[in-house]
């Protein structure tokens, strides 16, 4: 089964250019605009991957992530910070900062699915 | 008798003493010599010019006055002393009451015994009512607890202290005010009590506190404007590397490229941007921590994308010291950005070296070099040492990094030859 990745991302542009770079790889992928969406999506089947924004309306990348620790469920669920913010991230997270290069994005999602 | 009169001896006897102290002479009548008389502090010329007390009293035989016995004491010392202490008193008085600082002296009850007029003009009261724990009736109820607790706690220990706390002015103002106390000893060595000086600082608070949101703001704005600027350029990197990586023909391809380097110029100008707008906020060394400087080396060569140039990390001894972290990444990111940009595609070496008290950090591309002439310019603001058509960039880099290895107590250098590459060292104290 081809591993399904969650993209949490408010930026259009953004979500469909990772989308599609991440479907053309060869994984499933699930969209949400902000993280209250995200806990909708993760409700119905539980991702190998969460790519999540930190800035989102609604619910931040930071809440989702937290709430997601508290869930037995997700909480061994790897998390890819991909992020356009200056905020000095968790350091116990993997962080990207926006504009990543393909190869950089690509080597660092197969390395947290493996 | 001798001294005071510079008559001899042998020679008073018989003579009159009012002949004999004739600066006397004036308040020794008849009357006072014979009824008897104490007088102080008289002034008198004689061998010198003092005081001296002068005590007269008749000697009487049934009621018939036959002589008397006069007693002169040199009182001029004492008299000078005394006159000498209160001018100093006096002059210590008009300093103190011209200090612009507000002062207080209490004594070994806690009880302050001495406002200067500075004070009382502050607060609008009489020295009266300040005196003992009048004063702090003046001061902002909310601040009176912490005030008190400072003030008495600090006596207890007989220390030092510095408070600060709101007193009213003699307008109904409240005002802010940095009290500092020292315990005063009396000339045996004894603790005598405090003495304080006060100065009003609401103006400084206030300035300190605008300058804080002003600082607030600023950060704020920055932090958008990064988040701003950045979003966009995901998408166009993502797509243009997508484009790079499926290959077309060569028309389309060379196109794809310029685009390639427009997002890359693009982002180097924005980081370089909010670097600028960093700097305006300090490049000082704020966050000292302790970590190993070659494991942090070591993530910032593995963040690198290796496309254009191999970045390789050397074996480096483990490097403890205490710096700040983000500030070090900076430098160190820094610097190999330059080895790849001007390093001609070939490999950059990095390597971290110990040297006792110090560590390097050596980062060496075998790239185009710089021209001695360029090497001391290269670490101004705005400077590169070639020209911006074929190399992006705003010249603020090695700038930067020299200001934060600066405020770390280091220092940076250039090793390099035109067409043999350069070696930039990063000197950083323990």
């Amino acid at each position: 089964v081809r591993p399904l990745i969650l993209i949490v991302e408010d930026d259009l542009p953004i979500r469909e250019s990772l989308r599609d770079l991440l479907v053309e790889e060869g994984y499933r992928v699930s969209e949400a605009d902000h993280g209250a969406q995200a806990l909708e999506r993760l409700a119905e089947e539980t991702p190998a991957l969460v790519i999540v924004d930190l800035w989102m309306p609604v619910m931040t990348g930071g809440e989702l992530i937290e709430r997601m620790r508290a869930e037995p469920r997700w909480a061994p669920v790897p998390v890819l910070v991909l992020t356009a913010a200056n905020d000095e991230a968790d350091p116990a997270l993997t962080t990207l900062r926006k504009p990543v290069g393909l190869e950089t994005l690509l080597a660092a999602v197969s390395a947290k699915l493996k | 008798m001798e001294r005071l009169s510079r008559v001899a001896r042998g020679r008073a006897i018989g003579q009159d003493v009012r002949a004999l102290f004739a600066s006397l002479a004036p308040a020794l009548d008849a009357d006072a010599l014979s009824s008897g008389v104490s007088l102080r502090q008289l002034p008198f010329a004689g061998a010198k010019n003092g005081f001296c007390d002068f005590s007269a009293a008749p000697l009487q035989l049934d009621g018939n006055v036959y002589g008397g016995v006069c007693l002169l004491r040199d009182v001029t010392e004492q008299v000078e002393t005394r006159r000498r202490i209160a001018e100093t008193e006096s002059r210590f008085r008009n300093m103190a009451d011209a200090s612009p600082v507000l002062l207080w002296m209490s004594g070994l009850d806690g009880l302050c015994t001495f406002f200067n007029r500075t004070w009382l003009e502050f607060t609008g009261r009489s020295l009266e009512q300040e005196i003992g724990i009048g004063w702090s009736e003046g001061v902002h109820f909310q601040d009176f607890q912490s005030c008190m607790d400072g003030y008495l706690a600090a006596f207890a220990r007989r220390e030092r202290f510095a408070i600060e706390y709101r007193l009213r002015r003699h307008d109904g103002e409240y005002r802010w005010i940095f009290d500092q106390g020292v315990p005063r000893y009396a000339p045996d060595g004894s603790f005598a009590g405090y003495i304080g000086s006060c100065v009003d600082i609401t103006d400084r608070r206030r300035l300190a506190e605008d300058l804080q949101q002003q600082v607030r703001g600023r950060d704020e704005f920055i932090s958008i404007a990064a988040h701003e600027l950045r979003t966009p350029l995901m998408p166009m990197r993502i797509a243009v590397d997508l484009l790079l990586q499926k290959g077309a023909d060569a028309e389309l391809r060379a196109r794809v490229e310029m685009l390639d380097q427009a997002v890359s110029r693009q982002t180097e100008t924005i980081e370089a941007l909010l670097d600028l707008s960093r700097i305006n906020a300090g490049l000082t060394a704020n966050d000292v921590e302790p970590f190993d400087l070659d494991e942090v080396v070591g993530q910032v060569v593995a963040r690198f994308d290796r496309r254009s140039a191999p970045v390789v990390m050397a074996a480096s001894p483990r490097s403890p010291g205490s710096w700040d972290r983000g500030k070090v990444e900076r430098v160190v990111s820094n610097l190999v950005t330059n080895g790849v940009k001007y390093g001609d595609g070939r490999p950059v070496e990095v390597a971290v070296e110990d040297h006792g008290a110090r560590v390097h950090l050596v980062v060496r591309d075998q790239g185009i070099g710089i021209a001695p002439a360029d090497q001391a310019r290269i670490f101004e603001r705005f400077e590169r040492a070639v020209s911006e058509r074929n190399f992006g960039g705003l010249g603020l880099g090695l700038w930067i990094s020299r200001q934060i290895v600066a405020a770390h107590g280091g220092s940076i250098f250039v090793d390099s030859q035109p067409g043999a590459g350069s070696t930039f060292t990063v000197e950083l104290p323990l």
